[in-house]
């Protein structure tokens, strides 16, 4: 696509006219928020493969949806409950019989998220980033996707209960169970690997 | 401490870490955590999860990907669904429906977009003074905020604090677009006390009009000028500036009013002036001259030295506004008819408080910021207690082990050569002892010593075994192993030092008397915090931002509530009734 330079500011205008079948509109939207669904639907989904897949359905969906959206669209949060459903339909229909691993050699450069100082530390980090990843996979979904819009988008209650179509206590609640099962997961898979 | 205590706590530690807590909840969990250690093991372990997950980066999309995406969409003809919108909305031009469907739209666009996203959270683009040091700030010049997008103005009115506290209730506010003018109303402008440090802080629940928080506190420091920057008043007014202050400002208002960018407030001024700038070049503070005196031209801003100008009696540092007056001066007269002047041009943009003073730089202010400022600025009673901050936070490597009765924590800091153990005990005080422990010449191995309890190893283990007064103090480890933090922080102030570890501030006073603080935001940034939540200190008068009013209202039903954990059992689906979400909620009506 074409490079189109879209300022935060400028972003309601190109909404209303990608609403109008702008397609330049559309393609800003989309550069806009093209990494920022991936990455949620690559967390969500632990491989490359389903988040190329799904965020293309994610943007194909709301391609034909957005004309007939209301002009007090919140578009971030519309496209995650567009990607969170796709989601949950791919996994529904996995039956939940597996999770695919997440791909952590493949994107082992980016673990990082500051500069170390010193060998031990980037080991330290590197299995703790290993451990997580694979807790992560083992979660039930509706906590994943709570703890993933909270803890890697930096999304509020209010915006999490936008997208899962929840109530603010209602996301607390999911917040506080995904923790406490992500807690419970990673002790098990320490145990294991200790084991 | 028992279970159902621990279990009524622990959604409260998640919340904390979401910025939901009210202020009888901080207290109830700060209080618990204080005294419960396996809860604050959990609110370690919750804040070590955000921590992780926050430190991986997913990859970026390829590039096939867009590509793909616009085969599919816009590369293919449009849908359907706007030709229906058009012929909804009943469009019947001479050509397509959809081509006037698209201008209408854009047309609509133009009109109803004002300007700002919904999404992208506000923040503040700019101050004058700005945010780096500032002395001799002019007690004339009004404070200006400029924010980086339309604010809510009331709600950034109700998040404004201004140090000294008097000062909130005195000083104008007004607004000019984006920005925020303290001292500076529609209708009035009001002097900034001389000599004084101020200290504005907009709290993190400023909001846009979109209602997105400002989220992070900022903080405008800077002390203001010896004067007035005016060079004389008419006879009637030789009160003192500070008494000026003190009765209140209707009298002043003259004197500001050639910076009062309304044309009432020029006019008003000018009514008093005989003869206005020629040539637009004198500051704002050079305009404000008195209406009877001829004065020569005012090459500078005042000085901290007052010079005495001939034939005047008057200095150009605004302390004439005390001295008596030398010079046969007419009575000022009642304001006249006399015409108004030409407008004079606006003033440069930023007239500067030229030269600057003398006096010898102020000390570069040390931030106290992150998971320590919240707790430094939201705690005065932890603020007096520890005094200033004497060095900016530093980043550690930290080991942490909870023993029966108390904790014991190793600080390696490589770069400052420090290798130390705290030994925190329950009952309220801290040991500092120096690390000796070597790996190439010591074996300390762990070892439980009956179920549940272990005899600590390698760094605990040798100043464990070495010293009984420990040993007698916090007991034995409740884990066999130490848990390793490689994020660690600490802070040094004048009378004691904060530490920062997965979620938690130990404050660490001066008479070896400690308190812990769950961080309640979940502090992005750790203990480091950033730019933006920096708070620094360089003055005596350490204002903080009061504690943030953190929404706890439970304002959906508990029905929703249920329905979330009914669903949670179910295990994976969002509440959108359609897999679809492209229809969901924020369908229009009509659709």
């Amino acid at each position: 696509m074409d490079s189109y330079a879209v300022a935060a500011v400028d972003e309601s205008i190109w909404i209303q006219r990608a609403k109008a079948g702008d397609q330049e509109a559309f393609e800003a939207i989309f550069q806009l928020y093209e990494r920022q669904i991936y990455g949620f639907i690559y967390r969500m989904m632990g491989n490359a493969e389903d988040a190329n897949d799904l965020t293309q359905d994610c943007f194909i969906r709301a391609y034909r949806a957005l004309p007939q959206t209301t002009d007090d669209l919140n578009i971030s949060a519309w496209l995650h409950r567009i990607a969170s459903n796709a989601c949950l339909d791919v996994l529904r229909r996995r039956q939940r019989i597996r999770w695919l691993p997440w791909e952590s050699h493949k994107h082992e450069h980016l673990l990082h998220g500051k500069p170390l100082d010193e060998p031990e530390s980037n080991a330290l980090r590197n299995e703790t980033q290993m451990t997580v990843q694979q807790v992560i996979s083992q979660m039930s979904p509706r906590n994943r996707m709570a703890l993933i819009l909270r803890e890697y988008e930096g999304m509020s209650c209010e915006e999490i209960g936008q997208i899962m179509g929840l109530s603010r206590s209602a996301v607390k609640s999911v917040l506080f169970r995904g923790r406490e099962e992500f807690r419970r997961i990673y002790r098990a898979v320490e145990d294991d690997s200790e084991a | 401490m028992t279970r159902g205590e621990c279990d009524a706590i622990r959604p409260l530690i998640s919340a904390a870490l979401d910025g939901e807590l009210d202020e009888d909840e901080f207290v109830r969990l700060s209080e618990h955590l204080a005294s419960c250690r396996e809860c604050r093991q959990v609110h370690q372990d919750y804040f070590q999860l955000r921590d992780d997950l926050k430190s991986s980066e997913p990859p970026a999309p390829p590039p096939s990907l867009a590509s793909s995406i616009r085969r599919e969409t816009v590369e293919k003809p449009l849908p359907p669904a706007i030709i229906r919108f058009a012929s909804r909305t009943g469009m019947k031009f001479g050509f397509s429906a959809m081509a006037a469907s698209v201008v209408a739209l854009i047309v609509i666009a133009l009109v109803i977009a004002y300007g700002y996203d919904q999404r992208t959270p506000p923040s503040v683009a700019g101050s004058e003074p700005s945010q780096s040091a500032v002395m001799d700030w002019p007690i004339s010049r009004p404070i200006e905020i400029q924010f980086n997008k339309q604010m809510n103005r009331d709600s950034v009115e109700e998040n404004l604090s201004i140090r000294p506290s008097n000062e909130e209730d005195r000083l104008p506010l007004g607004w000019s677009g984006n920005t925020l003018r303290i001292g500076a109303s529609d209708d009035r402008n009001v002097l900034l006390r001389p000599n004084t440090d101020y200290r504005i802080t907009i709290h993190p629940d400023a909001e846009d009009r979109h209602g997105n928080p400002l989220g992070d506190y900022w903080v405008l420091s800077f002390r203001t000028g010896t004067e007035v920057a005016v060079s004389t008043p008419s006879p009637d007014r030789e009160t003192p500036v500070e008494d000026s202050l003190e009765q209140g400002q209707e009298d002043d208002d003259s004197w500001f009013s050639s910076q009062d960018d309304t044309g009432d407030a020029d006019e008003e001024r000018d009514d008093q002036t005989q003869e206005p700038d020629p040539d637009g070049s004198r500051s704002p503070d050079e305009t404000e001259e008195p209406a009877t005196t001829e004065q020569p031209e005012q090459q500078e801003e005042p000085t901290a030295t007052p010079s005495p100008q001939e034939g005047t009696g008057e200095t150009n540092d605004g302390e004439n506004v005390q001295q008596p007056e030398p010079t046969p001066t007419p009575e000022a007269p009642a304001p006249t008819a006399t015409p108004t002047p030409e407008p004079e041009p606006e003033p440069t943009a930023t007239p500067e408080p030229s030269p600057e003073p003398t006096a010898s730089p102020s000390p570069e202010p040390i931030p106290v910021r992150g998971a320590f400022g919240e707790v430094y600025w939201g705690e005065e009673t932890v603020q007096e207690a520890l005094g200033r901050p004497t060095q900016e936070a530093i980043a550690f490597i930290g080991a942490e082990q909870e023993f029966q009765r108390g904790h014991m924590f190793l600080m390696y800091d490589q770069r400052q050569g420090r290798n130390a153990i705290l030994v925190f005990v329950n009952e309220g005080t801290v040991q500092e002892r120096d690390n000796t422990f070597d790996p190439d010449e010591h074996d300390f191995p762990s070892s439980e010593h009956e179920e549940g309890l272990y005899i600590p190893g390698d760094h605990f283990g040798k100043l464990w075994s070495e010293s009984e007064n420990i040993q007698d103090a916090i007991g034995f480890a409740v884990s066999p192993q130490p848990s390793s933090n490689i994020d660690a922080g600490r802070q040094q102030f004048e009378n004691g030092y904060m530490i920062f570890s997965r979620g938690i501030v130990y404050v660490v006073y001066g008479d070896d008397s400690w308190d812990v603080f769950p961080v309640r935001s979940g502090s992005s940034g750790g203990f480091q915090g950033d730019d933006s939540d920096a708070i620094v200190s360089d003055d005596d008068e350490q204002s903080p931002p009061s504690d943030e009013e953190q929404s706890s209202s439970p304002d959906e039903s508990d029905e929703q509530d249920e329905a979330a954990e009914s669903a949670d059992d179910e295990g994976d689906d969002v509440a959108a009734p359609e897999s679809d979400g492209a229809e969901d909620s924020q369908t229009s009506d009509e659709n």
